[in-house]
This record gives structure tokens, sequence and C-alpha cells, in this order.
């Protein structure tokens, strides 16, 4: 019990929450590397229709998703007022489309709840877990299942 | 880069020399000269270097390379490989036809090594061997920090770099000029010859194809295998040196593209991969957009 007591006390994490498609959405602050305003962006030839298509980061080609059309919550409508979380997932740079950032938050490991197994499946896949926060329920994206499963080893 | 190179390069010339080319008798009983020639070669082509290793040896032996393959336990028996697969084979790991150590190779170093190494720097490496005639290694790699002569065309309302070195010629055919040939497919009449169009926005799924090639530019491109093909654009806006940016580093390969660049006003634009347009855009035009690709989350 002791041991426990002092865990709590010691792992809490933080998170940036945004809102897109009416639903709130937290990532691990440590895999954001910033945030940025809208930029238009060059469409990519046979990209998925979630992928937007690229932007130049100071130099490099990053590639933005719309986090609601990713999640099947439709495509999000374009709008100066949208804005880009720039992510590191694994060795890549991929940029986010999402209505708003509203919040950081810092949440004890242990107030994380489970995805309730009465999810879909295709919920339970981006949704590692949920946090309560003034009554909103903020859904934590797990950023690997993000990109689309590799496309097989096509030559 | 280049240091990183150098060893697989080492042993591919390696490679050619000791299993490439025959032995002077046997040369000379083929009717060539019995000194061997061994062509190294670098060249720019669409945004990517390539590196040619040429041969002018005995070819692949097929037979021989099966039958190893067989006894390494790396194919069924009865497995059917075309001539290209079979020379593929060589890039499998454990794989080595050398039967004897060599003051020059044979150590078990094989080909999969040098695979993996131009794999890790984002290039790839493919093998083509005609028997009695020698076999050529080819390395292409993107062009990660180099500056590009480019020509900015206008591709359904976004701007595209097409490489210079590509582009033969330039020119707005009249409509009498361009034909019809079977479903989708036009031919474009230059000085004589036809040449197949390959309509861009159609080729990288932007729209459907283009009937109404009024006010279109063709680019006349040449790949290396002699190929002459006319890409058809909607205007040629610039001429300009542009910086290659690597598109795979956090997106991944896009059929038909080489690679992007920004440009002064700090958009994204895509340099064309002719060559590769030119080969799929054939295919492309009758069947769906679905090209193979592997993007976002490649591994």
């Amino acid at each position: 019990m002791h041991d426990r007591d002092m865990r709590t006390n010691s792992t809490h994490r933080e998170f940036v929450a945004f809102r897109t498609a009416q639903q709130d959405f937290c990532v691990d602050i440590i895999s954001i590397r910033e945030i940025r305003g809208w930029t238009s962006t060059t469409s990519l030839p046979h990209a998925p229709s979630y992928v937007r298509g690229v932007i130049n980061l100071r130099g490099s080609v990053v590639p933005i998703v719309d986090l609601a059309a990713r999640l099947g919550l439709g495509a999000l409508d374009d709008s100066e007022r949208n804005v880009i979380v720039i992510a590191i997932i694994g060795n890549q740079v991929v940029g986010l489309l999402v209505e708003a950032v509203f919040d950081i938050l810092t949440v004890a490991e242990e107030s994380i709840q489970g995805t309730p197994a009465i999810a879909s499946e295709s919920a339970r896949d981006y949704v590692k877990g949920i946090i309560t926060e003034d009554d909103r329920m903020i859904r934590r994206i797990d950023l690997e299942r993000i990109l689309p499963p590799a496309m097989g080893d096509v030559a | 880069m280049f240091e990183k190179l150098s060893d697989p390069l080492t042993h591919m010339i390696r490679n050619a020399v000791d299993h490439g080319l025959e032995a002077a008798d046997k040369r000379d009983a083929s009717g060539k000269s019995p000194e061997g020639t061994v062509t190294l070669s670098a060249g720019h082509r669409s945004g990517r270097v390539v590196i040619t290793v040429a041969d002018d040896g005995g070819g692949i032996n097929r037979d021989k390379v099966r039958s190893i393959a067989f006894e390494k336990g790396l194919i069924a028996p009865d497995a059917e490989l075309t001539p290209s697969e079979i020379d593929n084979l060589l890039f499998l790991p454990g794989f080595s036809t050398a039967s004897e150590v060599s003051n020059l190779s044979g150590r078990g170093v094989g080909m999969d090594v040098v695979k993996s190494a131009i794999q890790a720097l984002g290039g790839t490496v493919s093998i083509a061997s005609q028997p009695g005639q020698g076999t050529t290694f080819t390395i292409s790699l993107p062009l990660t920090l180099a500056v590009l002569d480019g020509m900015v065309v206008e591709v359904a309302d976004q701007l595209m770099v097409v490489p210079i070195t590509a582009i033969r010629e330039t020119l707005r055919p009249s409509a009498s000029d361009v034909q019809p040939l079977g479903e989708d497919d036009f031919v474009v009449a230059v000085r004589g010859a036809y040449l197949p169009v390959v309509d861009v926005a159609h080729a990288l799924g932007f729209r459907q194809p283009s009937r109404d090639l009024d006010d279109k530019v063709v680019l006349l491109v040449e790949s290396d295998e002699d190929c002459r093909a006319a890409l058809l654009v909607d205007d040629i806006r610039d001429h300009c040196q542009v910086v290659i940016k690597s598109l795979e580093e956090n997106f991944g390969q896009v059929p038909g593209v080489a690679a992007a660049t920004v440009f002064g006003d700090g958009r994204v634009a895509l340099i064309l991969d002719t060559a590769a347009l030119v080969e799929r855009g054939g295919n492309s035009v009758t069947s769906d957009f679905s090209f193979e690709r592997q993007a976002l989350g490649h591994a």
C-alpha cells in the first residue's frame, strides 16, 4: 500500500488536449514538437483522403493528417482557425490538423481510465485511455495507430 | 553519404571482376576480347542519382543460381521463377555462388549486405543480366541535398517541377496533332512520329483524363531506355533551380514523384519522376487511380 502511494505522487503525465469533430482528444506532450496556425497544403498524389498534403516546416516537408477524417469522424472543414499539431511518431514528423488546442493537462497516471470495452473496434484501435477533466471526457490517442498500417512490401 | 557508399561499391566491383568476368581463355572461345571490361558510371535521372556497375562477362548463370538457392533452402524445388526473379535471388541473405574463396571475393559477405547498405541510404539496387553479354547492377539513390535545374509547370492548379535534364522539347500541339488511340489513350504527332501522351494530372490521380487538349502543353521526355513520351501539363510557368527535399523521410514514396522542394514563397512543390510517370502512366490510364503505394508508416 505504501509503495502504491509513492507511485501516485511521482508519476504525473502531461498531455496536450485539443478538439476536433466535436470530441476532445489528447496526446502525450513528449511527442508534440510544436503547435502551428493553419497553412495551406500541397496535395499529394495517391495519398489516402485523410492526408491533406504536405507543408514546409522550416525546410522539411511534413505531411498533414486530418485527425477527424483519420478517425472516421468526417473531414474537418477548411478554416483559418484550424490548428496544426506537429507530432513526432517514431522517426517521422507528422502534422495533425485539428480544430483547436484548448489545454495542457497534468494527470496522475492512475486517473487514466482504460477504454471501455463497449467501444467499437475502430475506436479502441486509436483510443488508448480516457481522462476526465472538469466533466469533460478526453480521449487519449495512440499516435502510432494514426499512421496507416504499412501497405505491404510493394515493389 | 559517399563514405557509406564506398563499401558496397567496392564489393560490387570485386564481384563484377571475380564472378562477372570469365577467364581469358573462356572469353577468347566465345569471341570476346580476352580483356574484360567493368564499367562504373554515375548520372542524374529525374531527381535521383543512378550509379551502374556493368561488366561484359558471361552474365548470371541462372541454372547455377537456382540450384544453389535450392540447396540452401531458399526456394522450393518446384518454384517457377522468371529470369529476373532468379537474378534477384542473389540479394538473399546467405547466398554466395562462389565455390571457392579467391583473393578477391567469396567470404560470405553477399549481395544482401550491399542491398541493405543501399537501402539504409534510402536507395534501391536492381540487377539486369544478359547471358553471354554481361551483368549490370544499378543503384538508385535519392538526392537529398542537391540542387536541381527544373521547369516549373502547372498541373491541376498546382505548381510542380520537372527536372530539365529529362525534357527534350516542349510544344503546344494543335488539335489535329493529337489522335485518340484506344479507349482513353492519346498519341501526339511530332514530326511524323507518334508518341504516347501521359496526362500528368490523371496519372497523379488529381482528375479524370482530359479530353480537351486546347491550351495544354506537352513536354517531350526521354527516359533511359530510349522510350520517348509526351507529358501533358496545363502550362509552363518558369524555369528555376530548386533545392531537393526528401518526401520519404516523413511520408514515404509516392509513385510518379521523385521528391519535393520549397519555393521562395514557402510553398511545397513536388518534383516529378518523369521515368516513373511514363512507365506507369500507360498502365494507369485505363485502370483506376490506385497505384501500388507505400507511404506514411512504411517501416
